[in-house]
């Protein structure tokens, strides 16, 4: 059982290890297009590294509002007017970008 | 962002969620290590346990000293005006406060009371009954020596109220304006205090879901009180030595249930089904937590069903349910530290530096205001992730431990192993799937 134990351990930290080197670090650039109530993309997912640029551009055809969570931005995208919300992904975290009218989830940020 | 830049943002945003960071997903190697650990030690377990009840009796050291302090009058009257002054604060800041996410009462309900009683009840005992403001106001009448529930209830009530707590926390859309808050706290208040003169202050136990709760986790913690002494003892005896109220196989069910709806509704797979129908929202809501119930209490019933086939004497299903339900107590806690604990970090900090300023005045109550919330153990996303997997392997393994003891009591020897398999299966599928809920891809 302590033979098990230790293995198991030992495979767990050469896991982390081995994932830790792999979040690959950038800018990240999401297009977001809000039309007839629904949002695309649809909730997904973006490794980002910690300390890279995010850009969120927005085209709706109604008036909205973004909100990136956590780091508390909160703008309102105008009916046909693209919209650029850039930030620097300064905390780690698991973080929605969110619709407040039409209520969606537009992606979640995984900031590592 | 400035830190003065993002107060601004803060005090310009209303009020539409609590906690809007989120714990990153589990690492998916974390999840098949901490699967292997929770069946390896399961089954080792079985095959290498002991065979004459141990946990059936509390022990420990009695504190005859401790207990008469912590019951003498000063005290007594100092802990109720200080715990009265606290919430009459935030009565306050419930009904004069501004409708807006700085409002400290969306953190105390949220995050103080219902995430906070879960460590201080596994650290510091009944806490809450202590501090509960409908007994303290009782206990200036003198009620505290009534029974702590209504024995025929149980703490059905309280399980059932989980599902509505769960409705309230994780479907109701605005759960975090000012006005539905009000309503939830005349509700509670109207339920707790009817049911006490109907039944006499015992309601509290039967039906208040955080009493239940926070009772239900102190049994995990090293204090017990035993012929009116307070005891420090060991958390496992003193788990494994409580015969559980009726309705705690439910209550625990419950809690595990509407925590693994809470991860599974932001997994990836369901966001985009919500998105993608024409139903509303909360149906999808009421339909997820309902269906993740059912699996939850489901597998529990059918895992106690298949073990009373090696049963010593004649008992009931409910009744074998409730008794063995000592070994889900574990499993809760890990559940809910595994989930909510960075929360209760960050959001806790949050809460306790707002109360400096519940009216939204700018007033800095005890210097309270001019604390920025510290964040840094929750820089490395490794901590977390390796605290996440520790609670829940952990939770698992004390629940394997007692729910075995309470199995040795009530079981035949010549049954023990067979007849336990089953229960020790739903366990291990409980576990590992708090694991993957934690994944949430």
């Amino acid at each position: 059982m302590r033979r098990i134990l230790v293995s198991l351990v030992a495979a767990l930290l050469l896991v982390t290890g081995a994932c830790s080197s792999t979040t690959a670090s950038g800018p990240v650039t999401i297009n977001v297009t809000i039309a007839g109530g629904k949002v695309s993309p649809s909730d997904a997912k973006y490794d980002v590294s910690k300390g890279s640029t995010v850009t969120i551009n927005v085209t709706s055809d109604s008036a909205d509002t973004v909100h990136v969570h956590g780091y508390e931005i909160e703008k309102d995208v105008v009916a046909g007017t693209p919209l650029v919300i850039a930030f620097t992904a300064d905390q780690t975290g698991s973080f929605d970008v969110e619709t407040h009218v039409i209520e969606a989830t537009i992606a979640t940020l995984n900031v590592r | 962002m400035s830190a003065d830049a993002l107060t601004i943002t803060l005090l310009q945003l209303p009020a539409h969620g609590i906690g809007s960071r989120k714990d990153l997903p589990l690492p998916f190697p974390y999840v098949v290590v901490g699967a292997a650990l929770i069946v390896a030690a399961t089954f080792w377990f079985l095959t290498r346990s002991w065979r004459q009840v141990r946990l059936e009796t509390l022990g420990g050291h009695p504190l005859p000293r401790f207990s008469r302090a912590l019951t003498a009058l000063p005290v007594t009257v100092v802990a109720r005006v200080l715990i009265l002054a606290f919430w009459a604060w935030f009565v306050m800041a419930l009904i004069a406060g501004k409708d807006l996410v700085t409002n400290p009462v969306f953190g105390v309900v949220f995050v103080l009371v219902w995430v906070g009683l879960v460590p201080i009840s596994l650290v510091g005992g009944a806490i809450w009954r202590g501090v509960h403001p409908v007994r303290t106001i009782a206990g200036w009448f003198g009620h505290s020596a009534q029974p702590l529930r209504v024995e025929l209830l149980g703490v059905y009530p309280a399980a059932l109220l989980i599902l509505v707590w769960g409705w309230f926390e994780l479907i109701q859309p605005d759960r975090a304006t000012l006005p539905v808050l009000r309503g939830f706290v005349v509700a509670w208040v109207l339920l707790v205090v009817i049911g006490c003169l109907w039944r006499g202050i015992g309601w509290v136990g039967s039906a208040d879901p955080f009493e239940a709760y926070a009772s239900t986790l102190s049994r995990l913690s090293p204090w017990q009180w035993q012929d009116g002494t307070l005891r420090l003892v060991s958390p496992l005896r003193n788990l494994g030595s409580w015969q559980p109220p009726a309705g705690t196989w439910a209550l625990t069910c419950a809690l595990l249930g509407t925590t693994a709806y809470d991860s599974f509704s932001s997994s990836t797979w369901w966001v985009r089904l919500i998105q993608a129908s024409d139903l509303p929202r909360w149906l999808w809501g009421l339909i997820g937590m309902g269906v993740m119930v059912a699996i939850v209490a489901g597998l529990y019933v059918a895992g106690v069903a298949a073990l009373r086939w090696g049963l010593t004497m004649r008992r009931s299903l409910l009744a074998t349910a409730d008794s063995l339900a000592v070994g889900l107590v574990p499993i809760v806690a890990g559940y809910a530290l595994g989930h909510y604990l960075t929360l209760l970090v960050i959001e806790g900090q949050r809460t306790v530096i707002q109360l400096a300023d519940p009216l939204g005045q700018g007033w800095n109550v005890l210097g309270l205001a001019e604390n920025g919330v510290v964040a840094t153990p929750l820089t490395y996303p490794t901590v977390t992730a390796l605290a996440q997997l520790l609670f829940i392997v952990g939770g698992h393994v004390l629940g394997v431990i007692v729910a075995h003891d309470r199995a040795v009591a009530l079981l035949r020897p010549d049954a023990m192993r067979r007849a336990q398999l089953p229960l020790l299966t739903v366990m291990v599928v409980y576990t590992v799937g708090g694991l993957l809920l934690l994944f949430s891809p």
